[in-house]
């Protein structure tokens, strides 16, 4: 009796197996799961209607990349002779520039071009004045390895990182790989990322406060759009968004002379003839603190700036109480640059 | 061996075979196919909407070029992640996929440089499109103004107008003429340049070439974005990539369909090799359970012929060892011959001693010599002899009864056998019949004792005999029977140290000797009491219920009175004593009782009495014959419908036939009798039948309780509880009566001042009638009538003086009709029932009591025309109505406080609900009652209102009202937080009174 109790049992437990298997099994052949493409939100603010949109106020980031970020951004030892730090070309305390004409890069040499600010560069759409680099990342690259800026290579400098046991101890708890040329520009681009100015007074306006701005800051906004500026310099970065030749109304080169391989600007990268003198828009975020103006460096002065602009790329002559009030505008761009764990 | 690796191979082969065919199964790996799969669908949605921006863009709808880089930026992060191909996908058409996705991000590639040559242009063309028109505008505005050049205005004006229509038209045969006025104007310029507008001209002019440029390269850029075929590239790779998921998705479920059959086929497998071994392990249990019953069935066969070859040996011997009794065999001197000595005795001889013994050797002296004596006699007579002996062994007297016989020459067998135990059966079983038969024939338990005395006396001494029974009540002992040689009957004692208390405290018979006796003395466990004893022995007398006494006897001088065996007698027969004695002392008990109740029936509070089923009084109390006035004889000698009052005489008939047929059993009634003084007394009697084994009526009990004073009171209470609620209102129709005659007074007095205004009018109306009768109308005289006309505005006077008479009609309608409510519901002097409209009482009432719910809730009314006036109190309904509105109004005041902020609702509808009954609900949305209330609402002076509000007696007297007075019933339906809704409903043809008063319940 009890062998045939076994047995039964053995049989029915069998069956039962069998069965819930081929039913899991037909389960999930049957079920497709499509997940729902989000849809895009559009969203209705209030600057909605404007060619220019407010930085945002908050950035969600990794903080300790950040704060590895920011070491790796103040580090020398990323340039051949450990001088040169991507900080001293892209001061935060002078508007991300070093408001040189042309950068100093090791030994004492100039560069051929003005650097660019770092703030809200995560809003470019490319980097470099030529565009070169898709990614903040990418971009990394160039000075690190430029003979005249950095002059080292990632060989030499993830070496050096690595001799120094508090960046190994550092990268350990975050990079399961620990110190490698991807992790380093990770880090430095993830800090990248967390340098933005957002709430300039000319944000408030956008986000709704009328008084913020004086009238003559509201005018200089006003002729801005309409003599044509905003056609260019428009989006949350104010330009950065685009590329755009120098001197579509006017030959600016000719006038300046003296042209440079520099100032054939994206034809460097394409080598198409339609993109000589093409440049990326820059951003006219903190125009104020930016200075020199231009690839080149050849201005200080922001009216002169506007002057050279309305002359070479709108085609007209301003009025100074139109210089001055665009002026006026493009001072109110300055932003706060708060640090990312703070914020 | 080899068998065994075969299936070994077999069972590894299928194994793998399984596991090949679960891995197949499980082949596509669902998440990476959704991800890839919703990558595709999402890419070619983003290429749509990047599509749709560039042209949303070129008319002008995006103010900046953010989002074309953000779909960008999505597009160049899906292409990234679409490089992760699923693993389902064969080899061939990976590539074949990769190199789709390959070829889709050159498009790409092609598409974003075009989208950024075209964000350049179309940002320069929008630019000049702005500026042309102004400044070429200012241009003219300025030539004109300085007068010259006809021409040339005309052709600038041209060029503006030219321009925008090429811009806008999109019109290709204009570009020559544009370029022809621009030549016109270069030519111009050429001839005059000291022209003072040249450089604006020269403005103008580059905007009109840069529009001429740019607007087809801006057209033909973006007509070129969107032909960019990124999309049906896009669409390419889903439909190869989704072929390819289905038949991998077939091919999977081929597996799934293959792993389950195969699993079938493997079950069914190993279902038939369970069953065969199944199979063949009953087979080899039924071979061996047979073989085992073979091997039984032998060796039980081989035991039995054994078995019975040793039987047929000792048959003999066994035979006479299986008699239980003693056996000897002597000859005549008494030597004894043969011996088998009895079973479970202990003998004087052992078995192999007996040889040549003689009988008495083996019995006392005395026995041995009657044994022979008997034997010769036998010898002689031929006969058997039987004799009886008795023998003390151990403080045990054993009764033995022995039979000589002869058999054969001059020798003879005695049998002995123990018949100690049928002797005390014998004795037990005549102590018990003449304990049981005593139990029947004595009258009290002292009779009973003294027959249980005379029946153990004839077994045993028992000159000296007591039986003590155990007062619970009173921890006592108590000598129930006494008869001793030297002590005297003692008094009840308390549970002590006698040898009685030890007896029953142990619960335990005992028998002791006067040397016991001393050492129980010594240990302290007894104290001697009375004349110490030889020999004592006392039993416990239990009963079911516990020991509930002592019996006891004693011997002063012999000390082998007794023995063990009458100890166990004694005790035997103690429980049917025991039993005895409680019978007893429970029919002395009910006795007893019986006397009480007699005198709890003679001296109750109560008037109670018997009477026989015609009513004759079979039995009074005194409380009865109190009631009534009459003595016991009086009583019992008459009926009770002597004294029913004749107007309730037909009621109890009635009811007493109902009683008689069984239809109820039990009735109470309130009905009058007549005092033998002649006055009338209200009493409440409740009456029950009491019928025999046979259901034939034996007599009525009737218990009769005079409530003429409680109705006094009661109806005393109801007045004061009217006067109470009509105090209550007072106020309030002091009020409602203060308001229309105010209105009243202020309209009289206005009528007062407009008749002197119009009294002055008439006084100058006859003065002039006076002067036209006279013909001396005077100019002054129809002044003077205008002015006063004018000054008693009577125009005013006639609108208003009708309105103020309405008004102060009106007032005192109303007032007369609270007065009237009042009337209505006071019905002073209305004693007897009168057929009253219910609607118009209710509505009376409600007047009445405006006060207390106008300001709380609104009066929602729903009679019901139909309804035919019924008979009732009419001032008593009302009150109850009141009474009921009234607490309405209280419980919504609770809720809605003052009023202020909404009001509560109050709603009366009366209804026919049939033929029989009227109903009155009334609702209020007050807070209900609470749980714990609602079994006490209609306790008189039960109260849920604070001190001074209410003295808990409306709904108790509104529930007599209506079910007392009425016959009517009154019942309510309540919902916590919802309120209450009391329901009234009154008989439409109430039975023809037998009283007022009298109602069965």
């Amino acid at each position: 009796m009890i062998t045939k109790n076994i047995t039964l049992k053995l049989v029915s437990t069998s069956i039962l197996l069998i069965f819930i298997g081929f039913f899991t099994m037909c389960k999930s052949v049957s079920v497709k799961t499509i997940i729902p493409l989000t849809a895009a939100s559009t969203e209705n603010t209030k600057w909605a209607d404007e060619p220019i949109l407010p930085i945002p106020s908050e950035i969600s980031l990794d903080s300790r990349k950040v704060d590895l970020g920011e070491r790796l951004f103040n580090e020398p030892q990323f340039s051949h002779d450990n001088t040169i730090s991507c900080a001293s070309c892209h001061n935060l305390n002078l508007g991300g520039t070093d408001q040189l004409t042309h950068s100093i890069g090791i030994n004492g040499q100039i560069g051929s071009i003005n650097a660019p600010t770092v703030f809200n560069a995560t809003y470019n759409f490319k980097q470099f004045w030529d565009g070169r680099a898709e990614t903040l990342e990418e971009q990394i690259d160039g000075p690190t390895h430029a003979a005249s800026e950095m002059g080292s290579t990632w060989e030499e400098i993830t070496e050096k990182l690595n001799n120094s046991p508090d960046y190994v101890s550092e990268f350990a708890p975050l990079y399961k790989d620990g110190i490698n040329t991807e992790n380093i520009k990770d880090a430095i681009a993830t800090f990248e990322r967390s340098l933005i100015t957002p709430n300039s007074r000319f944000d408030q306006y956008l986000k709704g406060n009328q008084d913020i701005l004086t009238n003559d800051e509201k005018e200089g906004y006003k002729v801005f759009k309409s003599v044509g500026c905003a056609s260019c310099h428009q989006g949350i970065n104010v330009g950065g968004n685009l590329f755009q030749e120098f001197g579509v109304m006017g030959d600016y080169f000719i006038d300046r002379g003296n042209i440079e391989e520099a100032d054939f600007g994206r034809f460097n990268v394409t080598k198409k003839e339609t993109d000589k003198y093409v440049f990326k828009v820059p951003t006219l975020r903190n125009i104020a603190l930016t200075y020199p103006y231009f690839h080149d460096g050849s201005t200080k002065s922001l009216e002169k700036a506007v002057g050279v602009m309305s002359k070479y790329q709108l085609g007209r002559e301003l009025s100074s109480e139109e210089t001055n009030s665009i002026v006026k505008f493009l001072q109110s761009l300055n932003g706060d640059y708060i640090k990312h764990n703070q914020q | 061996m080899n068998i065994r690796i075969h299936h070994i191979l077999i069972g590894i082969a299928l194994l793998l075979l399984m596991t090949f065919l679960f891995f197949k199964t499980n082949n596509i790996d669902s998440d990476s196919h959704n991800h890839f799969s919703n990558d595709l669908r999402n890419l070619k949605e983003i290429d749509a909407t990047l599509d749709k921006y560039i042209l949303e863009s070129r008319y002008g709808l995006l103010n900046s070029y953010d989002l074309l880089i953000k779909e960008t930026a999505k597009i160049n992060q899906l292409q990234i992640t679409l490089k992760n191909i699923p693993t389902f996908v064969d080899n061939e058409n990976q590539e074949a996929i990769k190199n789709l996705l390959n070829e889709y991000s050159d498009l790409q590639s092609k598409k974003e440089s075009l989208i950024e040559r075209y964000k350049s242009q179309n940002a320069i063309i929008n630019n000049s499109l702005r500026y042309f028109p102004v400044t070429t505008s200012a241009l003219l505005k300025n030539i004109s103004a300085s007068g010259s050049s006809k021409n040339e205005l005309e052709s600038l004006n041209f060029l503006l107008r030219d321009v925008l229509q090429f811009y806008l038209l999109n019109d290709k045969e204009l570009e020559p003429k544009i370029k022809n006025q621009i030549e016109l104007i270069k030519d111009f310029q050429k001839k005059n340049p000291d022209f003072d507008n040249n450089s604006a001209l020269n403005i103008s002019i580059s905007h009109a070439q840069t529009i001429l440029r740019l607007k087809p390269e801006v057209d033909r850029l973006v007509k070129e974005i969107v032909s960019v075929q990124t999309s049906t590239q896009i669409e390419t790779t889903i439909k190869l990539y989704d072929s390819n998921y289905e038949e991998s998705l077939s091919r999977a479920n081929l597996y799934r369909l293959f792993l389950y059959l195969f699993s079938v086929i493997l079950l069914v497998l190993v279902c038939y090799i369970i069953l065969k071994l199944k199979k063949v392990s009953f087979a080899l249990y039924a071979l061996n359970e047979n073989l085992e019953l073979i091997v039984d069935a032998r060796t039980v066969a081989l035991s039995m012929s054994h078995e019975e070859l040793l039987k047929s040996e000792t048959n003999n011997r066994a035979l006479l060892h299986a008699i239980p009794d003693t056996m000897l065999r002597t000859n005549e001197k008494g030597d004894l011959l043969d011996y088998i000595s009895a079973k479970n005795e202990e003998t004087v001889l052992h078995a192999s001693e007996w040889n040549g013994k003689n009988i008495s050797d083996l019995l006392p002296r005395l026995v041995a010599d009657q044994t022979i004596r008997l034997a010769k006699q036998s010898f002689e007579t031929g006969e058997t002899q039987v004799f009886e002996y008795q023998i003390l062994k151990n403080d045990k007297a054993s009764y033995y009864e022995g039979r000589v016989a002869v058999c054969g020459e001059s020798e003879f067998l005695t049998i002995v056998r123990d018949v100690t135990e049928l002797k005390q059966a014998e004795a037990e079983s005549q102590i018990i019949a003449e304990v049981a038969q005593g139990t029947n024939s004595t009258s009290n338990l002292k009779d009973l004792l003294k027959h249980v005395h005379k029946s153990v006396s004839k077994l045993l001494y028992a000159e000296n005999f007591f039986v003590a029974l155990y007062d619970a009540k009173n921890e006592l002992l108590d000598m129930q029977f006494f008869i001793d040689k030297n002590d005297k009957a003692p008094h009840a004692v308390k549970l002590g140290k006698g040898l009685s208390s030890y007896v029953f405290k142990k619960g335990k018979p005992m028998l002791v000797t006067l040397a016991d006796i001393e050492k129980l003395i010594e240990s302290g466990d007894v104290s001697m009491v009375g004349t110490p004893p030889a020999i004592w022995l006392g039993v416990p007398l239990k009963t079911l219920e516990g020991i509930i006494g002592v019996l006891v006897i004693q011997h002063y001088d012999d000390k082998n009175a007794y023995n063990l065996r009458d100890l166990e007698l004694l005790t035997a027969v103690g429980d049917q004593i025991a039993l005895a004695i409680e019978r007893k002392s429970a029919e002395e008990a009910l006795k007893t009782s019986d006397e009480r109740f007699q005198s709890a029936f003679d001296y109750a509070p109560i008037g109670i009495g018997l009477t026989s089923p015609t009513g004759d009084w079979l039995q009074v109390n005194f409380s009865l014959c109190e009631i009534f006035g009459y003595t016991k004889e009086e009583l019992l000698a008459s009926n009770f419908k002597a004294i029913t009052h004749p107007n309730d005489m037909a009621q109890s008939l009635e009811l007493m036939k109902k009683l008689l047929s069984g239809e109820i059993d039990t009735c109470r009634i309130e009905k009058r009798y007549i005092h033998k003084l002649g006055h009338n007394v209200l009493a409440v009697t409740s009456i029950s039948i009491v019928r025999n084994s046979k259901n034939k009526p034996l007599y009525f009990i009737a218990q009769i309780q005079d409530v003429t004073e409680q109705k006094a009171l009661e109806n005393q209470i109801q007045r004061g509880q009217k006067l109470e609620s009509i105090g209550q209102l007072a106020a309030g129709i002091a009020h409602e009566i203060n308001t229309p005659t105010q209105y009243v007074g202020d309209n009289t007095r206005f009528l007062k001042d407009s008749f002197e205004d119009i009294f002055t009018v008439l006084e100058k109306n006859q003065q002039l009638l006076a002067a036209c009768q006279s013909n001396a109308i005077t100019s002054e005289l129809v002044t003077e009538m205008a002015t006063a006309i004018d000054r008693a505005d009577i125009e005013y006077l006639n609108e208003e003086v009708p309105k103020a008479i309405d008004q102060a009609l009106h007032g005192v309608e109303r007032i007369s009709k609270i007065v009237q409510s009042m009337k209505d519901f006071a019905h002073p002097g209305s004693v007897d029932k009168k057929t009253i409209d219910l609607n118009k009482a209710i509505e009376s009432t409600i007047t009445v009591a405006s006060s207390e719910w106008k300001y709380v809730a609104d009066m929602v009314t729903n009679y019901d025309p139909n309804l035919p006036s019924v008979l009732c109190l009419a001032g008593e309904f009302n009150q109850v109505v009141l009474n009921i509105i009234i607490n309405a109004s209280h419980a919504i005041a609770d809720v809605v406080g003052d009023g202020s902020n909404g009001k509560g609702q109050i709603t009366i509808s009366t209804t026919k609900v049939d033929d029989e009954w009227a109903e009155i609900r009334i609702g209020d949305s007050g807070s209900g009652i609470p749980k714990e209330a609602q079994n006490h609402i209609f306790d008189p002076f039960f109260t849920t209102k604070g001190v001074g509000k209410g003295t808990g007696q409306g709904l108790a007297i509104s529930h007599t009202v209506i079910v007392e007075k009425h016959n009517g019933r009154l019942n309510f339906e309540t919902e916590s937080g919802k309120g209450t809704t009391f329901i009234i409903q009154l008989p439409l043809n109430p039975e023809p009174e037998l009283s007022n008063e009298g109602r069965t319940q």
